[in-house]
């Protein structure tokens, strides 16, 4: 049929003049052209495949950007610091994105190197997948090693036939890190505050004014749990700045608290008044619950009061400048210190060094050489700092607990851990290089102007001098509904 | 001979330049209604010097034939 056809059409074309035959020739360069920017347009099949390797501008793979943390090479982008971000540019909406990035590292053994992408333009928050983990990469060949779909148990002496085996023994947390899940991703929600300490838990009033986004675990045993916060706004940047009081339990919303802005969106610097935002709730179970402070750094936390005092916070503080002689505890041995205020340069004690906090809006990263189990104190005589490691910080060590299971980092001390589980898909190696990928759901990411925005994290890699990150290229795979498909249901609706 | 393969130049040009005018409108158009989807993948800057060159050579050839 469809030769037939051709032989018609070249019958008729054959009978015709010199101009009616460049003009097809020429009519249907240009339809195929036309074809083909609308088929890359529309992506009927459902999947488009981006891939750059910096040797010339890509029109949907931005730049990795800033500058400073990225030197030109011969092959690809050496990456310097941390953290580089890039956009991507897509042509249509999409459901999922598969990120492949060739790489290899320089002069550097021990890392962990993720791939975020932005879910919230105003909090500046990244959804983080793994990309490489040194540490589990080392240990996948050392251990003793069990995968199930995406989840591998590693034991350094094999005990325990299966996970679940392990899960439902009468393991020492202790002993076990996690990379990539939460405790209750792998059923670990009972944690139980000891008898002699539930007996101390009294309200709490915290007066050490705080700033922006804050996370705490707080332990509920009786009566209401109530969170009270007193804000002000401070409108230096001209966004639109409200506050969202939510409360977890087992990683699920129940409850959340809302106060608008002070409906001045400018950054005219005029400080609002003092406003209450409460939560309270009743009836509720005893245990672990988890409070977020939802808010943009226009927002300062003057103070905050909690029906218990046993609280404690996630990842790190950020504290507003004036107060002083402030002393704060972190189950951690390693702190990460900026500030953007000269005022708050200064020496901080950190364990048991002293060390110097000398500039503006550069991280300062500090590793304590005696590594103790224990809570470092760190002790400053000015505040206006931003604190933060993958621990806790609590303001009171008498109060202190850790109820999260050791997340597996590359300064977590390995003698003490005997298993590790972890959401992790092992990289591949091709000569030098070694190929990492991740998956996105595109459903969580922010997007403007058709464009998602991702980061590359390397934590540390900025303090470590000589050391980098050589990309080779990066390829994204973007995932979705076929033009067929998309037919089949606007038929079904 | 001479004059023929110089007839078939002039028609091969002047049937280009027309083509690439609407092909040019064209994805101009496109690029306008999905940004990218034309320039992702061509240097519409050299489509358009190809067809200025295209429009002086056809002017030159016209203004010989006169």
């Amino acid at each position: 049929m469809f030769c037939l056809l051709l032989s018609v059409i070249y019958n008729i074309t054959m009978k015709k003049g010199l101009i009616f035959k460049v003009r097809l020739v020429f009519i249907i360069i240009w339809l195929l052209a036309l074809g083909f920017f609308l088929f890359k347009t529309i992506v009927p099949n459902g999947s488009i495949v981006y891939k750059t390797n910096f040797s010339k501008e890509h029109r949907f793979i931005g730049s990795l950007t800033p500058v400073e943390r990225v030197e030109k090479m011969d092959q690809g982008r050496k990456i310097t610091g941390d953290p580089v971000y890039f956009s991507l540019y897509y042509p249509r909406h999409f459901e999922e994105a598969e990120l492949k990035i060739k790489y290899k590292w320089l002069n550097d053994d021990k890392q962990i190197f993720s791939v975020g992408m932005l879910a919230d333009n105003r909090l500046w928050q990244y959804y983080l997948q793994p990309m490489e983990n040194t540490v589990i990469e080392d240990l996948l060949s050392d251990w003793h090693v069990t995968q199930e779909n995406d989840t591998y148990f590693l034991q350094k002496e094999k005990q325990f036939n299966s996970q679940a085996e392990f899960l439902n023994s009468d393991f020492n947390k202790s002993e076990l890190a996690l990379y990539n899940l939460t405790s209750q991703e792998i059923g670990l929600t009972d944690y139980v505050l000891p008898v002699e300490q539930k007996e101390q838990i009294i309200p709490l009033t915290l007066e050490t004014a705080l700033r922006g986004h804050h996370q705490f675990f707080v332990y509920h045993s009786k009566g209401d749990l109530k969170i009270d916060l007193r804000i002000q706004d401070l409108n230096q940047n001209g966004d639109y700045d409200p506050v969202d009081l939510i409360l977890y339990f087992q990683d699920k919303i129940i409850l959340n608290s809302f106060l608008e802005d002070d409906n001045n969106n400018t950054d005219d610097g005029r400080v609002s008044s003092i406003r209450d935002l409460n939560l309270q709730a009743s009836n509720l179970p005893e245990g672990l619950y988890k409070v977020e402070i939802r808010v943009n750094d226009d927002i300062v936390i003057k103070e905050l009061k909690s029906s218990s005092n046993y609280l404690i916070f996630t990842n790190g503080i950020r504290l507003a400048p004036g107060a002083s002689n402030v002393t704060i505890y972190t189950n951690r041995d390693y702190l990460r210190a900026t500030t953007v205020n000269p005022g708050s340069i200064q020496e901080v004690k950190f364990g048991g060094e002293v060390l110097g906090l000398t500039k503006t809006y550069r991280q300062h990263y500090w590793v304590l050489e005696d590594k103790v189990p224990v809570w470092n104190k760190v002790v400053l005589d000015k505040t206006g700092i931003m604190l933060s490691n993958d621990g806790l910080f609590t303001f009171n060590q008498s109060t202190a607990f850790d109820p999260e299971v050791t997340q597996l980092g590359i300064e977590t001390d390995m003698e003490n851990i005997n298993y590790i589980i972890a959401r992790y898909q092992s990289i591949r190696r091709e000569g030098d290089w070694n190929i990492a990928q991740a998956n996105f759901d595109l459903y969580r990411a922010y997007y403007k102007d058709n464009k998602y925005n991702f980061m590359l994290s390397i934590p540390g890699l900025s303090h470590r001098s000589e050391a980098g990150l050589i990309i080779d290229s990066i390829e994204v795979e973007l995932k979705g509904k076929g033009l067929w498909e998309k037919i089949k249901e606007t038929i079904k609706e | 001979m001479g004059k023929n393969k110089g007839n078939y130049k002039r028609i091969i040009l002047q049937e280009g330049f027309s083509v690439l005018s609407l092909a040019l409108f064209s994805f101009i158009i496109l690029e306008w209604l999905w940004p990218n989807s034309v320039l992702g993948y061509l240097n519409l800057n050299l489509l358009l010097l190809i067809w200025l060159a295209i429009g002086i050579l056809l002017l030159v050839m016209n203004k010989k034939n006169k």
